[in-house]
């Protein structure tokens, strides 16, 4: 039987700041004090799952869906997701990321200046000296690591050990590496963002955004790459030889810049896209046009005007659930 | 600009200046407010009701050409989590280490575009030790480092001179003639323990100029002090209106130029052409204005603070004189910053 959620909104007694799917009709939600609550889309049930003692900054659940990893401002947890077993914790650094591996078997927490992977049961794998600054973002490459932290990214090799700096200008605030590994960008504190093309050391800096950018995401194929910093949402090309020379898509008429930007997991053209005024919107790459800005595909009418948190799309790719700060919730069809 | 902004005040002062002790008594008044702490160390100050977060000072260099423009990475982070959070607060509290320049602090609020949106700077607070401060203000330095505690006098919006109870009333003079001679335009705060009334450094609008004049109508009389290559303050009082084009251009060049040596300026200007007072605060290199209340009946009076290193009174003033419109055709404004 295929249960179908109301289209309705719904309200939660939290301020959720993340969000990740159990499954298509489940949500985890966290807020900044570390609550993590789920959310059923059918009953519109909600249950308190369990409270990170670390506080809430991301969550991110592992690939059989079975731990849950939360990263707050006072270190990092492992739970049980089905029933908020706590399995391990560390405390005592800022820790505002949490990435699985593909495998499933490990993950990546920042943790103050350092890095920290572990199994899924929070045991320690690898433990990374100090990097410049706090860590502000980390991602895997494959089996390798990228860093973000002040003044540039280091990668480290395959047993995640032995790390290369490679010099970015100023304080970097997020990291997306391409699928492939050929590229990696960062946003930036003053309003920009950087490229580094892995093979042949070139970099690229996009200036003159008004706002600093906080969220720069590859798509699934890596072939686009979506940044915040303005009123509209940019798209930037990485197809070929990569954007240098080329003008982004324009994703338009967003307010106080994209507060979540979201690739489809089943069409690597599809993005949805929300923003400080409870707008969101789901746009089709294929009908984009350099430089020019695209219709959206899907226009919604808005549920909440505050900030849109998180957008997850479905296993399907054909319904988007947003989540705003202020415990709106609502999903909504996008095919 | 919202008003519900968030107001939040830096605590500063050199070590041993009492900093902690008068957290605690803000934490343990009973004033009712909800306030968030961010501090070095955890456990420095003891209240069950207050959200403490420790800071790790990093500071980071901004990549937009200005030398002197340095950001606050941790306090971004944390305020950007608390500020997200279901209880929200009141006030946010920031303690400084002794050895802290407080402009990094006041420019992250300034520079960070959520931060701006969310939380207004309310004042500096700057606590010296009345028996001791005066060797720190008085050492001289090796060339290329900085004197500390005379820069947090300079940036300083209020003084708690602390611990008055053990110190002369000539140590206690010679400390104030020094505070004097690098900041005119900070009030003073005697206190034994810390103890000074709250509304005195909370919820006072320090950033704003009108506010202070209307609490302290003689805030920008200089005092008589020696013009050298320490840090000192300029006042300025000058009748008419300003021309907002000439007035962009002189201080985008003055700021420009020496605002490595500017470490604070503020103003209340009369602009030509406009009904409401302009107000007009900066530190170092960045800057910022509005439009705020109407002048009404009142006399139109330019008023300029400027406090730092090497100031020349008549450079200053002449090259402020200059904005002055020369004749009274009005101008149409630009735009309002």
């Amino acid at each position: 039987m295929i249960a179908v959620s109301s289209p309705l909104p719904m309200s939660v007694d939290i301020n959720p700041i993340d969000a990740c799917s159990l499954d298509d009709e489940r949500v985890l939600l966290l807020d900044a004090e570390g609550h993590i609550c789920e959310v059923s889309l059918t009953s519109h049930e909600v249950t308190q799952k369990c409270e990170a003692s670390v506080g809430g900054n991301r969550i991110s659940l592992s690939p059989n869906r079975e731990i849950l990893a939360c990263v707050g401002p006072e270190g990092f947890a492992l739970f049980k997701s089905d029933d908020g077993t706590l399995l391990e914790s560390r405390r005592g650094s800022w820790s505002s990321v949490a990435k699985w591996h593909e495998s499933g078997n490990r993950v990546l927490f920042t943790f103050g200046k350092s890095i920290c992977v572990t199994d899924s049961y929070g045991v320690p794998i690898v433990e990374s000296e100090n990097f410049s600054s706090t860590v502000t973002d980390a991602s895997w490459i494959g089996d390798k690591i990228a860093v973000a932290a002040y003044g540039g990214v280091s990668v480290s090799d395959e047993q995640g050990s032995k790390f290369i700096k490679r010099e970015f200008v100023g304080s970097l605030l997020c990291l997306s590496a391409s699928p492939t590994g050929d590229w990696i960008v960062s946003g930036n504190q003053d309003a920009s963002l950087q490229v580094y093309k892995v093979s042949d050391d070139t970099r690229l800096e996009m200036q003159g955004f008004p706002r600093k950018v906080t969220i720069a995401q590859f798509n699934l194929d890596g072939k686009w790459l979506a940044n915040n910093g303005a009123n509209e949402v940019t798209v930037w090309s990485f197809a070929g030889k990569g954007p240098k020379g080329r003008s982004p898509v324009i994703l338009p008429k967003h307010v106080g810049g994209g507060t979540a930007i979201s690739w489809s997991k089943t069409d690597a053209s599809l993005i949805a896209t929300g923003d400080s005024i409870g707008q969101l919107r789901v746009w089709d790459l294929k009908l984009g046009l350099e430089g020019k800005p695209l219709y959206p595909r899907n226009h919604f009418e808005s549920m909440s005007n505050s900030p849109v948190k998180s957008i997850l799309w479905d296993s399907h790719g054909s319904s988007i659930i947003a989540v705003h700060n202020d415990g709106i919730i609502y999903r909504r069809e996008t095919s | 600009m919202n008003e519900s902004r968030i107001p939040v005040t830096v605590l500063t002062g050199f070590l041993g200046s009492g900093k902690t002790t008068l957290l605690n008594r803000i934490l343990n008044e009973n004033h009712g407010m909800r306030i968030a702490v961010i501090e070095n160390e955890f456990g420095e100050v003891g209240i069950d009701d207050a959200l403490v977060m420790a800071a790790d000072e990093e500071i980071f260099e901004m990549n937009n050409g200005c030398i002197c423009c340095t950001v606050r990475g941790d306090l971004i982070r944390i305020l950007g989590n608390l500020l997200q959070r279901k209880d929200k607060f009141d006030r946010i509290l920031i303690e400084t280490t002794g050895m802290a320049d407080p402009a990094p602090v006041a420019q992250t609020f300034f520079v960070d575009d959520e931060l701006k949106e969310s939380c207004r700077l309310d004042a500096i607070i700057t606590m010296v030790d009345a028996k001791h401060a005066l060797q720190h203000l008085t050492e001289i330095k090796e060339k290329n480092f900085e004197n500390e505690a005379v820069e947090q006098v300079a940036f300083a919006d209020r003084i708690v001179l602390n611990k008055v109870d053990i110190a002369t009333p000539q140590e206690q003079s010679d400390v104030v003639a020094e505070i004097k001679k690098i900041n005119s335009a900070a009030p003073i705060f005697k206190a034994e323990n810390a103890n000074v009334d709250l509304s005195e450094l909370l919820d006072i609008g320090a950033f704003d100029l009108q506010k202070v004049l209307d609490n302290d109508p003689a805030f920008l009389i200089d005092t008589d002090h020696v013009h050298d290559s320490s840090i000192s303050s300029v006042g300025i009082e000058l009748a008419g209106d300003l021309d907002i084009e000439k007035l962009n251009k002189w201080l985008g060049k003055l700021l420009g130029e020496k605002g490595t040596d500017i470490f604070r300026s503020k103003g209340i200007l009369s602009i030509d052409g406009n009904d409401e007072r302009y107000c007009f605060h900066a530190v170092h290199m960045l800057f910022s204005g509005e439009f705020t209340s109407a002048w009404g009946k009142s006399e139109r009076i330019n008023k300029m603070v400027f406090i730092g290193r090497n100031l020349n009174r008549k450079e200053l003033t002449d090259g402020f004189k200059k904005c002055i419109v020369s004749n009274k055709t009005s101008k149409t404004l630009a735009g309002k910053k």
